[in-house]
């Protein structure tokens, strides 16, 4: 749980961030989206204290973030930035192992860290160990950097423009690997992003900022039925309002009994993939996968319009 | 092919060196055809080993200091206490190298006497230039997504510097210092104007009685000398360099 209580930075008297609070539940993906200049990239540093605040405060499980020397504090905070930052002169061994030894771990106990958090990201101990950043590709250095700004065990994750320099098809798979990470292991995540997309695929809450105002923090469905103004209206894209709500979930919230023509969909895709389908291939309905003697089950047209539109 | 032949060649001036060294006899036919009748042919007023190990000596001990001074002066200046002082710092330095070794000499020998003092220090002074620029471009020029992540991993100042910062920094650091010494070898002769213990003693004493062949033997000894010192530091460079040679465009 992280408490921000009315927190301002001022640069020569202009505020970069002006009086945002919010509270951001624990165990949760909060995306902050904005323009550039929004303040957004301000406002998560202030939680690390890589800047510190002019006024307000910040609290993390209920301690202020002032109460603790700043190296101290970013220890037990995860830390990911665009461009992965990983340090060029050390293995991928060493780079996971930073914070650990920071902490002054003991060598076994990072050992086994470094060999979970590579089995995490389905990167091979034996060959990945010893190598180093420039003998990675893009997605692996990626992975790598959030494997080090996971080693400590945080509860609380920083991420500053995280996939900002991966390829789109990298992107989706590392997107959806965070998601999955974060579910297993429970951390609170905080990321900094002007990708609208992102924000809508990974988080559970997202914060909107505007020239350092926090304008509206909410979850996305409510961002898109129900925008606190015409900036956030358009910050979450008016014209693909409809396809966002219906990516937002899967088909088996709309699915229904009986049997439809073609070939099955399977379970797991949302509502927004299942109606491209749909109007591919020309269907009124398809059927969805279902496992060996379950009864048939199906996604229907007019289901998936109804979806779009409901507010 | 060319690096073979090339490390060949330096191979065979080195033994060639060496030979020299001990058995100076052996080169006596050769060098006799640059002398006249009735002068000597080898120095042999000092022994030829022991001035290279005195002047080899004097550069490492000058290099030395010269390093810790340009470097630490160079991590000064670039910690945010110290940015203040860089303009200054730059501007001392480079008067130490723009001021002439000899003049730096003729003004120790007043207060340091004749002998190996005022060349260590005109040296030093020399040497401070090369180190320091590129210690300061080093440390200057380290990507800021690297020293981010240090921050932001809970590194304190001390442990960003030394974990990542000279780390990072060495192989350019290290450059610096093999220029320097490089340059310092050569200037070193000049000392023996002052009575320095160098090589430089027997090129002076060939300057002061036309001897072509004592002019040659030191030339081309500090010419080894250099050669060795550069090659030497070259390794160790690459030795620090070699992992991340590709690190903005690295693909496996």
């Amino acid at each position: 749980m992280i408490e921000i209580d009315e927190i301002s930075k001022l640069y020569d008297g202009r505020a970069v961030v002006d009086r945002v609070s919010m509270q951001i539940p624990a165990s949760t993906i909060t995306a902050i989206v904005g323009t550039s200049g929004s303040g957004k990239t301000t406002l998560m540093r202030m939680v690390n204290r890589l800047i510190d605040q002019t006024s307000g405060q910040i609290k993390i499980n209920g301690q202020d973030i002032t109460g603790t020397q700043p190296h101290e504090l970013r220890r037990r905070i995860g830390y990911v930035i665009q461009g992965h930052g990983l340090f060029p002169h050390q293995t991928v061994y060493d780079n996971i192992a930073t914070v650990p030894r920071l902490l002054k771990w003991d060598r076994a106990k990072i050992e086994q860290k470094v060999r979970e958090l590579l089995a995490l990201f389905q990167l091979e101990f034996d060959s990945f160990a010893r190598r180093y950043p420039h003998e990675l590709s893009g997605g692996q250095q990626q992975r790598v950097g959030v494997a080090r700004a996971l080693a400590a065990e945080p509860d609380l994750l920083l991420m500053d423009e995280p996939f900002g320099a991966l390829d789109p098809i990298i992107r989706a798979k590392a997107q959806s690997d965070l998601r999955d990470i974060q579910r297993k292991l429970g951390m609170t995540i905080l990321l900094v992003t002007h990708d609208m997309d992102e924000a809508f695929r990974l988080s559970d809450r997202i914060a909107v900022m505007n020239a350092g105002k926090l304008l509206q923090y909410a979850e996305p469905r409510t961002l898109l039925t129900h925008p606190a103004d015409s900036f956030v209206a358009e910050m979450v894209g008016q014209a693909e309002r409809a396809f966002r709500l219906l990516s937002l979930n899967g088909i088996d919230a709309i699915a229904e009994d009986g049997q439809a023509a073609g070939a099955a969909l399977p379970a797991d895709l949302t509502q927004r993939e299942a109606l491209s389908d749909l109007l591919w291939s020309g269907r009124d309905a398809a059927p969805i996968a279902q496992p060996d003697g379950n009864a048939p089950r199906r996604v229907t047209l007019s289901r998936l319009l109804a979806a779009a539109a409901e507010r | 092919m060319q690096i073979a032949a090339g490390s060949l060649t330096r191979a065979l001036f080195g033994l060639g060196i060496l030979a020299f060294l001990v058995r100076p006899e052996w080169f006596e036919p050769a060098l006799r055809l640059l002398v006249d009748q009735n002068m000597p042919v080898i120095y042999l007023q000092g022994n030829l080993l022991s001035l290279l190990l005195q002047h080899l000596a004097l550069v490492l001990a000058a290099t030395t200091v010269a390093a810790i001074l340009a470097i630490s002066a160079a991590i000064f200046v670039t910690r945010p206490v110290g940015s203040d002082f860089l303009p200054l710092s730059r501007s001392i330095v480079s008067i130490g190298q723009t001021f002439p070794p000899v003049a730096v000499l003729a003004l120790c020998v007043p207060v340091l006497g004749f002998g190996n003092g005022p060349t260590l220090v005109a040296l030093i002074f020399y040497g401070l230039l090369p180190i320091f620029e590129n210690a300061l471009t080093a440390l200057r020029t380290i990507d800021p997504a690297v020293l981010e992540a240090a921050r932001g991993s809970g590194m304190s100042e001390p442990q960003r510097l030394m974990r990542v910062e000279l780390p990072l920094a060495m192989p350019l650091i290290i450059s610096g210092i093999r220029l320097s010494a490089v340059i310092s070898v050569a200037t070193a002769t000049i000392g023996s104007t002052v009575a320095a213990k160098t090589l430089g003693e027997v090129i002076v004493a060939g300057l002061q009685s036309y001897n072509y062949a004592f002019i040659l033997q030191g030339g081309v000894l500090v010419a080894a000398l250099a050669l060795l010192i550069h090659d030497s530091l070259t390794i160790l460079e690459r030795r620090f360099g070699l992992r991340r040679l590709a690190t903005t465009d690295g693909k496996p």
